[in-house]
């Protein structure tokens, strides 16, 4: 059989395979896909017109449909010149997809070739790498440099930016001729964690980075921002929000055809939306870049689904064929196939050569300490909680669902928990009182609750109290706090990060604790960037101790950010019913680069015959099945439903019944 | 009778009866409902319209075989009265009946200047066969066919296609009807990359429908018009007889397909697939199979077709394609005196070719084999699913209410545990064991209140059931 040859001309706008339309036009079943192609026979030639914005897919339909039918093709050498990246993807992909698995299965030992890369992967990071990795980060680093185009779905605190700093370092000492060879960083991460990876370098390389940020500091103007995407010796490192991509698409485009890039997409969850501006603005920057390396401890917080704009963004023209399945595949495999399923089964094994994920287990981490405290609500508060949660019951015996599309319920059950940790919280508007700064997806998921309804119990007499809480008494909880922190943490010279959820109650607390002497810094969503850099820099200096509390709010300290080199203690002054932020919240201490033996406590304050209790009963019912599903390979959390809280409320009111 | 004596002789009768015409009829013309007069205008000035659309896809069959249609002929007309007396035999012959015995012709009809028929060939039609009349009442609209066809096309169309009268059509002929127009409106074919949506809209008012089942029409002609030029039976829509309900069910299937976005068919298919189901369909449309069983090829949720699961949507394609090697045709005679028969004969061969010497067509076969694997299949995936619904009950139980602590509730649980147990130790008895394993390392002994003694006996008796077990294992391997 020939082999056909598929021309370009860009003046037609058409594909050309020359000479061989006899041949073609005798399979019958090619003539119909052809047609949808709208080819057209000239003399001997198939024509195959294209649109700029389909070119690569049409030609990659037609390089399907000839292997399809045994016909042997190869590319003309201006269409190679024409589509590239395309062409530089598939030529890469044939050859590592197959060892990739190797590698990340730790199964490579029968392949000689590897075990001499591993090698000379190690060699290279003894003479440029200045930190040990731990086995399992050393593997997924050697995966990560050998496959180029990765993803990484370890688990918070496992140490992700070292892994791609050493793959990073490896690449950039591979000479320049090495089609491998990157000599630039761009990293599209959360604000937050700009100063880690800049931080981090330091440590692995032993010397401060060159660094520009693209976004987060107002002083930096668009023009500057330009200046260095085409500077002839830009900095090594630069760090962009993942929404400000978008606004900068051409200029990152420019700069990553001039620079061989490695672009790291931190926190690539936030991306998973291949139709939403993140997500899109990713993949279109993604087709320059040399090296695209993808990084998340929840791959899939919805669904398989969100898995799909992650591969596209590591194979923007193979991923269709990696993944196997379409968006529609993936969502309907989410709603109807267990993760045992061999469905489920199927696909994790197609895309298996490209991510690596690394568990909790493989941490090894040394050990933590719960501690719940049982306090008693002083007279006031016990008088308001009851009232309210009386006048609540009634209504919940009514309508007992607390699902998201119960508002006024959710909207009561944040009104509980407010009134068992904080009296003087219900004096606010319920609007504004949970962190909600969708632009930096500092988003406390209970804030859609109080924008439309101000829950609350039409009684002047009763608000008058609630003003007036602040007079007659210190809710327990902070003199619970106060106790802590005097009696353990200041004693032992030690740290210690306050989780709160409620605006308020941080800026309440911080005013308590600096009247009984004790000085604290607040990490919430009004805290300026600038400042929570420095804030965040001395908490992990161990020797610094110019302040040993810091009061934080996990959705705006959510993400990348690690506090376990200065503390080791952490207290919540109150828990909502949201697992995953719980979870995120703890990882911040207890996290890769602990020292052996050393214990991370936490302790739960947890107010007596409220709300409180219930929520803590059943968290720890729904972490133990979480945390069981953070093993899993793809961790699936959509299959217990993080947003019902229905259970509490039924709860509730059997409790309720019991004390009353 | 040539075009300039039926346009003056048409004349004469409008100026000679014009003051006392028959009667008055409302006719909608040119964006108005205006009254016209009602003339008797004798039959013989009258030629019949051959792109009527209740023959049109005979007359456009026809002359696709290069039989081009003189209507002004006697040959052309009785041709076309013949065509006309076919395309719904029953109807006529009652229609017929009626004239014979009820005193003629009930509702007027509509003719052009020049005595084109515009509304009421199959009246005129019958009128003459009935050879008891020799006029029709008739309107005569103030133009001839070529000075305003669009405006005679939509009057034609809405009378035409208007409720009442839609019932007496061939179901092939409103698709061709709306692809005509589509054509004359918008001036190209129709095509869903980019559809001319006012030229939608336009044939939908015309014809009394919504202009999404005007755009259905178009679709369905077009997958009819490809399956049409995969046979090289192009133009020749006589072929389409008898498969319209197949033409809208694969038609459907294509636009949820391509694209590859679909959850209705399998994991990651792809367009050239959608081609794939295409051809196999044409197929089977070609041999007339239908209903149900057509739809097996891709009808519905995943679960239910061959369309929506890998392996088996494979096994049945490549089997397809692999038996349809076998069957060789001969060529197309586009010279036969009636085409019609010609490839209907054509297909019947197909039909029996296909059957390789045994009483199935393989059509048929590979249909039986694929949907009794995926009727299989799908009772496979039914247990996952009732346990999983199982287990969805069971998490809902409030365990902190009082009655769930009742002695019914336990017993049911009891029940339950063993039967979910007896199942797992069906499966497998490694997978029983690893439950029970689970089950005890639960069991927090130090804690119970309950009575030791009890407690002391059921664990001597799980003793003795392992070490039991632990022998009679041993001497299996002996043996």
């Amino acid at each position: 059989m020939t082999e056909i040859t598929i021309h370009i001309d860009d003046e037609k706008s058409s594909f050309i395979l020359a000479d061989c339309a006899k041949e073609l036009m005798s399979n019958g079943r090619l003539i119909i896909s052809l047609k949808r192609l709208r080819f057209q026979i000239e003399e001997h030639d198939i024509i195959i017109p294209f649109e700029e914005k389909n070119k690569i897919p049409v030609l990659s339909e037609i390089q399907h449909l000839l292997s399809k039918f045994g016909f042997t093709k190869n590319l003309s050498e201006k269409t190679i010149q024409d589509v590239q990246s395309f062409e530089r993807e598939e030529r890469l992909f044939t050859e590592f997809a197959q060892k990739a698995k190797t590698i990340r299965n730790d199964e490579f030992e029968k392949y000689p070739e590897l075990i001499k890369d591993f090698e000379t992967f190690k060699d290279s990071l003894k003479n440029n790498f200045g930190r040990k990795l731990y086995p399992m980060q050393l593997l997924s680093a050697f995966h990560m440099a050998f496959s180029q185009n990765a993803c990484n779905f370890a688990v918070p605190g496992a140490g992700k930016t070292s892994i791609v700093y050493s793959a990073y370092s490896f690449l950039k000492q591979l000479p320049k001729t090495d089609p491998r060879h990157v000599s630039r960083l761009l990293v599209i991460g959360p604000l937050s964690s700009f100063a880690p990876w800049e931080n981090e370098y330091a440590e692995c390389f032993g010397r401060k980075v060159d660094s520009q940020r693209l976004s987060g500091d107002p002083s930096i103007s668009r023009e500057r921002k330009e200046e260095h995407l085409y500077s002839g010796n830009p900095s090594e490192l630069t760090l962009i929000f993942h929404g400000g991509v978008k606004n900068l698409q051409k200029e990152i485009v420019d700069f990553l055809k001039v620079h061989p890039t490695m672009v790291v997409v931190d926190e690539a969850h936030r991306i998973k939306n291949p139709e939403g501006v993140w997500g899109k603005s990713a993949v279109e920057i993604a087709k320059e870049a040399k090296s695209r390396i993808v990084l998340t401890g929840t791959p899939v917080p919805n669904g398989y689904e969100d898995l799909y704009n992650l591969f596209q963004f590591i194979y923007p023209y193979k991923f269709k064929s990696v993944l196997g399945l379409h968006y529609a595949n993936l969502i309907d495999m989410t709603k109807n196939n267990e993760p045992d399923s061999a469905r489920v089964q199927q696909f994790t094994n197609n895309i298996s050569p490209f991510f690596i994920r690394i568990k909790k287990s493989d941490l090894k981490l040394p050990p933590k300490e719960e501690t719940i405290i049982r306090v008693e609500m002083n007279r006031y508060q016990r008088e308001i909680y009851d009232y309210i949660e009386s006048e609540y019951i009634r209504s919940f015996n009514e309508n007992p669902n607390g699902s998201i599309k119960d508002v006024l319920n959710r909207a009561k059950l944040i009104r509980l928990r407010q009134a068992s940790t904080n009296p003087s919280l219900l004096a606010k508007p319920l609007k504004d009182s949970l962190i909600n700064n969708p632009e930096f997806d500092e988003v406390d998921p209970n804030a859609k609750y109080t924008e439309y309804s101000d829950e609350f119990i039409d009684d002047s007499e009763f608000f008058h109290r609630i003003c007036n809480y602040e007079k007659f008494e210190i809710p327990q909880k902070f003199i619970e706090i106060k106790r802590i922190i005097n009696e353990t943490i200041i004693r032992q010279q030690e740290k210690v990060i306050i989780w709160t959820i409620f605006i308020k109650n941080a800026g309440d607390l911080q005013n308590y604790l600096r009247d009984n002497n004790i000085d604290s810094r607040l990490l919430i969503g009004g805290t300026p960037q600038g400042e929570r850099e420095i804030i965040i820099s001395k908490f992990n200096d161990p020797q610094n101790l110019e302040f040993q509390v810091i009061i934080a709010n996990p959705f705006a300290v959510a993400e990348s950010i690690s506090l376990h080199m200065g503390c080791h203690n952490a207290i919540y002054l109150e828990r909502d019913y949201n697992g995953s932020n719980f979870l995120q919240s703890k990882d911040r201490i207890h996290r890769v680069g602990l020292s052996d033996g050393q214990v991370t406590k936490y302790y739960y304050i947890v107010c007596n015959d409220s709300i409180d209790h219930i929520i803590d009963e059943r968290l720890q019912l729904k972490i133990a099945r979480m945390e069981a599903i953070i093993d899993e390979e793809i961790p699936l959390f959509t299959r217990l439903n993080d947003d019902d809280e229905t259970d509490i409320i039924k709860t509730l009111i059997l409790d309720y019944a019991q004390r009353t | 009778m040539n075009k300039e004596n039926r346009i003056s002789n048409i004349e004469r009768v409008v100026q000679s009866n014009g003051k006392e015409p028959f009667g008055i009829m409302e006719v909608p013309w040119e964006d108005d409902l205006k009254p016209m007069k009602v003339y008797k205008v004798p039959l013989d000035y009258l030629v019949y319209n051959k792109y009527n659309g209740r023959i049109l896809s005979r007359t456009t069959s026809l002359e696709s075989q290069h039989r081009m249609i003189d209507i002004e002929s006697d040959q052309g007309r009785d041709l076309i009265a013949q065509l006309l007396w076919d395309s719904k035999v029953d109807r006529n012959k009652k229609t017929l009946e009626s004239i014979k015995t009820g005193g003629g012709q009930q509702k007027p009809g509509i003719i052009t200047r020049d005595g084109i028929i515009i509304d009421g060939n199959r009246r005129a039609m019958l009128l003459r066969r009935s050879g008891m009349y020799d006029y029709f009442k008739a309107v005569v609209l103030p133009v001839t066919l070529d000075e305003n066809p669009l405006e005679i096309e939509k009057l034609e169309t809405s009378f035409q296609m208007g409720e009442d009268e839609k019932l007496g059509y061939n179901p092939i002929e409103k698709y061709l009807k709306a692809k005509g127009l589509y054509k004359k409106l918008a001036q190209k074919e129709y095509s869903a990359r980019d559809a001319n949506q006012e030229s939608i809209k336009k044939i939908a008012d015309w014809m009394g429908e919504e202009s999404s089942t005007v755009k259905e029409y178009l679709q369905v002609m077009e997958t009819m018009d490809d399956y049409l030029d995969y046979l090289e039976y192009n133009g020749i829509y006589t072929q389409l007889d008898g498969r319209e309900d197949q033409f809208i069910q694969l038609t459907r299937w294509l636009n949820n397909f391509y694209g590859a976005e679909s959850a209705k068919a399998f994991d990651g298919y792809r367009d050239d697939d959608v081609d794939d189901l295409k051809i196999i369909a044409y197929d089977y449309i070609r041999i007339k199979y239908e209903g149900k069983q057509f739809r097996h090829l891709a009808y519905g949720l995943r679960e239910n077709h061959f369309f929506g699961d890998k392996e088996i949507w494979t096994s049945f394609r490549d089997y397809h394609f692999e038996q349809k090697k076998g069957i060789i045709e001969e060529k197309i005679d586009l010279n036969s005196q009636n085409l019609e028969r010609h490839l209907n004969d054509r297909d019947t061969k197909f039909y029996e070719q296909s059957k390789f010497g045994n009483p199935e067509s393989f059509l048929k076969e590979n249909d039986d084999t694929h949907y009794t694997w995926l009727r299989n299949k799908q009772s496979a995936g039914q247990p996952e699913k009732l346990v999983k619904n199982a287990i969805r009950s069971l998490e809902s139980i409030n365990q902190r209410h009082k009655s769930f602590r009742s002695p019914e509730v336990s017993r049911e649980l009891e029940a339950l545990n063993d039967f979910a147990a007896k199942m797992l130790s069906n499966s497998s008895i490694d997978k029983l064991f690893s439950h029970i394993i689970k089950l005890l390392e639960r069991v927090d002994i130090t804690k119970t209140t309950e009575n030791k003694d009890s407690l002391h006996d059921k664990i001597k008796s799980i003793q003795r059931i392992v070490y039991k077990m632990t022998k009679d294992l041993k001497k299996n391997d002996l043996t």
